[in-house]
């Protein structure tokens, strides 16, 4: 239905779909691309491609799948584009570890989030993608195949080393504090 | 790690945008649209004042030679087509400048 009013030309109900979408989209970015403000920047290029070809929808797959391919694809380009993408990256996590405080106490949402972020960050790309694609968009590992173009042997591969990797960076990061992030 | 601790951790990585994320995204379709608008208009006019050129060179100016009996001077003419032809061309400059400020 938003979908039909987009392809008319109606505004407020893409406007509605960017703010269904938005938040998870810059998540599927992030993994890719390790920096939120670059991140930023490419989601919004990929919502003007959407709407401008919007009409090339067919509903053949779901919307979010369509979505995400091209999330996928664009962060890939953008990272053929960008040279010095590693430069990036350990910038950004150095900024992350000095916001970190680890006081013992209660980690709030906001710690919480950057701690996992850093985390996902310090893992390998295709990994954070398949672990958010498959435990925050929560898309069948079928789905996964399609929007990342990875083997389904792959994706599960990189679901189980991710998982252990994650760990092992939160560990590393949290030591004995580990039990506040929950 | 097990599957339910994960989900619990990746939901709440979700990273949120700036606030003005979704305004700034609209303003930019509103402004890509207009200037579509602006850069169909200014074609139209660079092709409607090249073509008016093309009648004064290959249809008026060929009559007045050819079918008139008295003689006119042909300047004026000449002058209206190089007019029309510079006005076709500014049309041409601006919507170089538009390309130029939508990169």
């Amino acid at each position: 239905m938003l979908i039909e009013q987009i392809k008319e030309g109606d505004i407020n109900a893409f406007r509605q779909l960017v703010e269904k979408y938005k938040d998870v989209s810059l998540s599927l970015t992030c993994s890719i691309l390790k920096n939120e403000v670059l991140a930023e920047d490419v989601l919004q290029e990929v919502f003007l491609k959407v709407y401008h070809n919007i009409k090339s929808f067919k509903a053949k797959s779901s919307f979010a799948t369509w979505l995400y391919r091209i999330v996928v694809n664009s962060c890939y380009n953008e990272l053929k584009r960008i040279k010095n993408h590693q430069n990036i990256t350990e910038i950004d996590n150095n900024l992350y570890y000095d916001n970190i405080d680890l006081e013992h106490k209660k980690l709030n949402t906001k710690e919480q989030q950057n701690i996992i972020n850093t985390a996902l960050k310090k893992i390998k790309s295709d990994e954070a993608l398949v672990l958010r694609l498959f435990y925050l968009c929560e898309l069948k590992i079928s789905e996964i195949e399609k929007i990342t173009s990875y083997s389904k042997s792959k994706i599960k591969v990189d679901l189980h080393r991710g998982r252990q990797n994650l760990q092992s960076v939160l560990n590393k990061l949290l030591g004995t504090e580990i039990e506040n992030l929950l | 790690m097990k599957d339910d601790l994960t989900t619990q951790l990746i939901k709440k990585s979700k990273v949120e945008t700036t606030s003005d994320f979704t305004d700034k995204l609209i303003h930019k379709i509103e402004a890509q649209t207009e200037l579509k608008k602006s850069r169909t208009r200014l074609f139209a006019n660079a092709l409607k004042y090249a073509i008016a050129a093309i009648i004064v060179i290959c249809i008026v100016i060929p009559f007045f030679l050819d079918t008139l009996s008295f003689r006119i001077t042909k300047t004026p003419l000449y002058v209206l087509c190089a007019l029309l032809l510079l006005v076709s061309f500014n049309y041409i400059l601006k919507l170089r400048d538009m390309e130029k400020s939508l990169q």
